[in-house]
């Protein structure tokens, strides 16, 4: 999405009310309208200007109880990097045995964010 | 015959939370688990979300349980797993056990039942067609991706828009497939707004809304399905028919307690939750002993509440083996204007009492009123996706005194 | 002499049961799919009909068949160990009927029929309190019988094997040779396999078989659609309960299968000649069969108490009664074809009948082996056993203890010996569907959501194949596309 000159819509997810907020990028400014708190303010510009999520895949592992592993970002990287993590991935292989939390990778693709393991897995 | 204060029928997080609670008020609980270990469901959820309630945290469903797991190996709690419990005896509360190390039979005070939910099929849902490989169920599905290491196929149609298949639209999505569409036959969506958000929109996997799949195709694999617009009455509207291609069909058509166990015993169920009639103490208004939490009670969305009906059981339980069976009358709940349902659906009155319930269609600005309390809790958005959950305390109750209805209804502001 | 069957359904199966039995006959069992009785046996009503309901003057072989047919099977099912029940049946009328109900009276005297008899809606209600109180009288015959058509195959094919048979299974014969007038053998998908006599028991697709011989008929594709209710779902009824029949069909039965369940069906439905291969289901079909069982039957259970529906496609031959010729011209082609209701009924007397008439046109000696051996005993179950039972079998091997099927309680060991059975009659393919019709895994109220995992992953493992090449429900349709990461690499393995 481009910084500047775009418009849209989008659903704020703090609370269930969902409020849709609309929001409009031009000269670096961001305006919203349409949010009923400052939480759903902070989230809408979040959303505009730096999308970010906690990313979610596996990565295969030797020798152990389960053939994958699940993974995540220990922190929320920029949404568009999302897919870049999974695909990576696909190209991972690790050995048994790991642990809950375990540091996979990282830094992951210059995030700053690590990829953990989100279930341990037994060597066997 | 091998005793406990309480046998456990299911190791998920609603078990697992009742026996930890049973161990912490100094009793002995044996939770025995049907699969090759014990963390129910969690297990295979590595989408964040769970936890944020009951321990302030955003955790994946694997990290979540595994916390409960490590708390059980820390407190010594027993358990038993690759250990079926296929018959009960009532009233005795003896189970019988399959198991490797034979056939056991196993007897307590007092049962608790948290055996969890299973997912409607597509012949529930009455999707016609042949019986066609390349269809599973959405937590099926989830199993072979995230536990057994495999994908079931690359171009796929969700039926029913519920949290898991959302969550599953995702795991294809990234992992590579082409999510061709989620079909939902009511006009609004079934999950939370954070999964149609996160899951679908960031995904750009089409919603169709007021849609049902009415038949699969295909020769041995399915190769499309046939959808139709429904109106207000869910009625096919002629004409409307179109196909979408796909070799993989993902039924989330949502879950329903998993009771059989129960049924056998002949135990009271509410059609509107398809789970046990519990009282506040959520124990079977109809046999005594019988405590049951988590999804094989009602459908939940969230763990904390699993975990939270799973410890109420437990408290419950303590009580019964310290203080004995005492009488109890009820108050009935009637579910008025857009309750789908409520429960508990009896209230002692003799105690603070959490409810649990879910709408039947989304509204904005209401109020839930307990008519007879003259109680009301303002809402600025209910939905059928988000079960509420509200406290009443024993003084709020006081007045009716464990007699009559409570008329449950949600009114616009 | 060689003997090839074409066609493992279970008038196929029948046959190989009785041509295992003698001395100098090398037998040879074909069929086109990954496994046996996946044609017209697998979507069956499973009524052992009394028989009288078969006119002798239309069609003789189907009233004479059916009786002897009815009778075996009560030896037959004990020998193969097949599970089945004879609660008898009430053939319903509504008013202004009755004179119908006379008629299959006196049908029943002239086929031989024991015990059937004209009673009245009171008696009836005695005998089935479920029956609809808009009927006024019944048929009742006693000697109808409720089997399991999947069971029975397998059980069959099974015995047959062990007798020496030789099982084909993703074989499809494309056509019979014939030189100098004689049968040389069969063109199929596998090459060419040598046979002195060809049996045609090729179900719905038996007419293109004969067709290579030069004989000219066709069959039509009727399709029949089935519901089948939740074992804990009642109201269901004790007897078999229909009403009186149409010249097309015997109408929609409203039965409880030996597992338990209520199975109400068939519908009737001619379908074109080139849909003879559509077995879908349909929201009218499911609608017919409810509103049709409601007429005879006070109250069915809930909707939501379905566990599934399905469909199935019965050959109806040109004129109504089964084609059974030993033909001498080409010397050594035998036609079994168009064997509609009540032909799983006649199996085993279908199968005797034909051997004579073998042995009359073609002048076979045929000697019963001293090795013969007609018992066949089923997979060990510990659903609804007693406990001392279950004690001693999982004493016996600790699998018996590991669940597999919660809906079922079918346990490891089960799984695994229905593997092992499949193997050993050399099944090509191991399919999912296979296991589900051998052990009742993945046949209960989940339909496999909770145990396909399970079963799956220990067919990869006895197999040596990856969890994702394991087999539902053919040679090629497979349970996944690759591991997870597979597309991502680009649908590349490694």
């Amino acid at each position: 999405m481009s910084l500047d000159g775009s418009k849209r819509k989008l659903t704020c997810i703090v609370c269930p009310i969902g409020c849709v907020i609309e929001v409009n990028v031009s000269e670096g400014m961001l305006e919203a309208s349409g949010y009923r708190c400052g939480r759903g303010l902070d989230y809408a510009r979040q959303e505009a200007i730096d999308p970010r999520r906690i990313a979610v895949t596996v990565v295969r592992v030797r020798g152990g109880d389960t053939p994958i592993a699940p993974v995540k970002t220990d922190r929320p990287i920029p949404r568009k990097l999302v897919r870049e993590v999974a695909k990576l991935a696909a190209y991972m292989e690790f050995e048994a045995p790991i642990e809950l939390g375990q540091i996979l990778v990282e830094d992951i693709l210059g995030t700053g964010a690590n990829l953990v393991a989100t279930r341990p897995v037994r060597r066997i | 015959m091998a005793r406990y204060d309480a046998i456990i029928v299911g190791g998920g997080p609603a078990g697992l939370s009742a026996a930890l609670k049973l161990k912490m008020n100094g009793f002995n609980p044996l939770v025995i688990e049907s699969g090759d270990r014990i963390g129910g469901v969690p297990i295979q959820c590595i989408h964040t979300g769970f936890g944020l309630h009951y321990l302030g945290e955003d955790l994946t469903g694997t990290e979540f349980i595994y916390r409960l797991i490590e708390r059980v190996e820390d407190q010594g709690v027993e358990y038993k797993v690759r250990s079926h419990v296929f018959r009960a005896r009532y009233p005795y509360r003896i189970v019988e056990v399959l198991s490797p190390e034979g056939f056991l039979e196993l007897e307590a005070p007092a049962i608790i039942y948290t055996a969890g939910a299973r997912e409607r099929t597509i012949f529930e849902i009455g999707v016609a067609g042949r019986r066609l490989s390349g269809v599973y169920t959405a937590g099926e599905a989830q199993a072979y991706m995230d536990v057994y290491g495999i994908i079931p196929g690359s171009r796929v149609v969700i039926i029913g828009s519920g949290d898991v298949g959302l969550i599953m639209a995702r795991r294809f999505a990234l992992e590579g497939a082409r999510v061709e569409a989620v079909v939902e036959a009511m006009p609004w969506p079934g999950g939370l707004t954070r999964n149609i958000v996160q899951c679908l929109l960031d995904y750009d996997i089409p919603l169709l809304l007021g849609r049902m799949v009415v038949r699969l195709e295909g020769k041995r694999r399915v190769e499309g399905v046939v959808t139709v617009r429904v109106d207000e009455d869910m009625k096919p509207i002629p004409g409307s028919e179109e196909f979408i291609g796909c070799d993989t069909v993902i039924v989330s058509a949502g879950l329903t307690p998993n009771i059989r166990l129960l049924e056998e015993l002949g135990l009271a169920v509410d059609p509107s939750t398809r789970g046990p009639v519990v009282d506040d103490y959520l124990e079977s208004v109809t046999h005594q002993g019988l405590f049951i939490a988590g999804n094989a009670l009602v459908v939940n969305d969230l763990v904390d509440y699993v975990v939270e009906q799973g410890e109420s059981a437990a408290e419950s339980v303590s009580m019964l083996l310290s203080e004995g069976v005492k009488p109890r009358s009820y108050t009935r709940i009637v579910r008025g204007d857009n309750v789908r349902f409520v429960v508990p659906q009896y209230l002692s009155c003799e105690r603070d009492a959490v409810i649990y319930m879910r709408v039947m269609k989304p509204e904005y600005d209401v109020k839930v009123c307990f008519k007879e309390l003259s109680l009301e809790f303002k809402y600025p958005v209910v939905r059928p996706s988000e079960m509420l959950r509200l406290k009443l305390s024993r003084s709020d109750l006081d007045t009716l005194k464990g007699s009559g209805s409570l008329t449950v209804e949600v009114k616009h502001v | 002499m060689r003997l090839l069957i074409v066609g493992a359904g279970i008038v196929g199966a029948s046959i190989a049961r009785i041509a295992s039995m003698y001395r100098g006959l090398e037998v040879y069992l074909l069929d086109r799919e990954a496994d046996v009785g996946w044609g017209a046996s697998k979507a069956n009503t499973g009524i052992l009909h009394p028989g009288h309901e078969e006119d002798p003057i239309l069609h003789p072989l189907r009233a004479k068949l059916c009786v002897e047919g009815n009778r075996l099977w009560r030896m037959w099912a004990g020998d193969l160990d097949i599970p089945v029940k004879f609660p008898g049946e009430l053939m319903l009328t509504f008013e202004g009927c009755e004179g119908e109900a006379r008629k299959y009276i006196e049908l029943a005297r002239v086929n031989g029929v024991p015990g059937v008899r004209l009673i009245y809606r009171d008696e009836a209600e005695r005998l089935e309190p479920l029956i609809s109180r808009e009927s006024v009288a019944a048929v009742w015959a006693p000697t109808a019988g409720v089997i399991s058509p999947m069971d029975a195959v397998i059980a069959l094919v099974e015995n047959a094997v062990s007798n020496g048979v030789k099982l084909l299974t993703e074989t499809e014969v494309r056509r019979v040779v014939v030189s100098d007038g004689r049968v040389r053998g069969v063109e199929t998908s596998v090459g060419f396999i040598e046979a002195d006599i060809v049996v045609n028991a090729a179900g719905i697709h038996a007419d293109e078989i004969a067709r290579t011989v030069g004989l000219d008929y066709s069959l039509k594709p009727r399709k029949g659609e089935y519901i089948l209710f939740d074992r804990l779902a009642y109201p269901k009824p004790r007897r078999i309960i229909h009403p009186t029949p149409t010249p097309i069909s015997k109408g929609v039965y409203v039965v409880e299968t030996v597992d338990g369940n209520l199975l109400i069906g068939p519908t009737a439905e001619d379908l074109p000649y080139h849909s003879r291969d559509d077995t879908s289901t349909s929201m009218e079909g499911l609608s017919k069969l409810l509103s049709e069982a409601s007429k005879l039957v006070e109250k069915l259970p809930p909707r939501d108490r379905i566990v599934k529906f399905f469909a199935g496609v019965r050959p109806e031959p040109p004129r109504g009664d089964w084609i059974i010729e030993a033909y001498t011209d080409p010397w050594g082609f035998v036609d079994v074809a168009g064997v509609r209701s009540p032909g799983l009924t006649a199996a085993p007397a279908i199968a005797l009948y034909l051997f004579d008439l073998m042995r009359r046109k073609y002048d076979l000696k045929l000697e019963v082996k001293d090795s013969w051996n007609p018992r066949r005993r089923g997979i060990a179950r510990i659903k609804d056993k007693p406990p001392s039972y279950v004690k001693k079998l999982i004493e016996k091997d600790s699998r018996y203890g590991s669940i597999v099927c919660w809906c079922n309680v079918v346990s490891e060991a089960e799984v695994l010996e229905a593997l092992r059975r499949m193997k050993s009659i050399g099944l090509k393919t191991i399919t999912l569907d296979g296991v589900k019709f051998r052990s009742k895994a993945m046949y209960g109220f989940c339909q496999g959501s909770f145990c396909r995992a399970k079963v799956a992953l220990l067919i990869s493992r006895i197999e040596g194949i990856p969890l994702w090449e394991v087999r539902v429900n053919s040679a090629e349709t497979k349970l996944g596309i690759g591991d997870v990461k597979y597309l991502l690499r680009g649908g590349v393995d490694g």
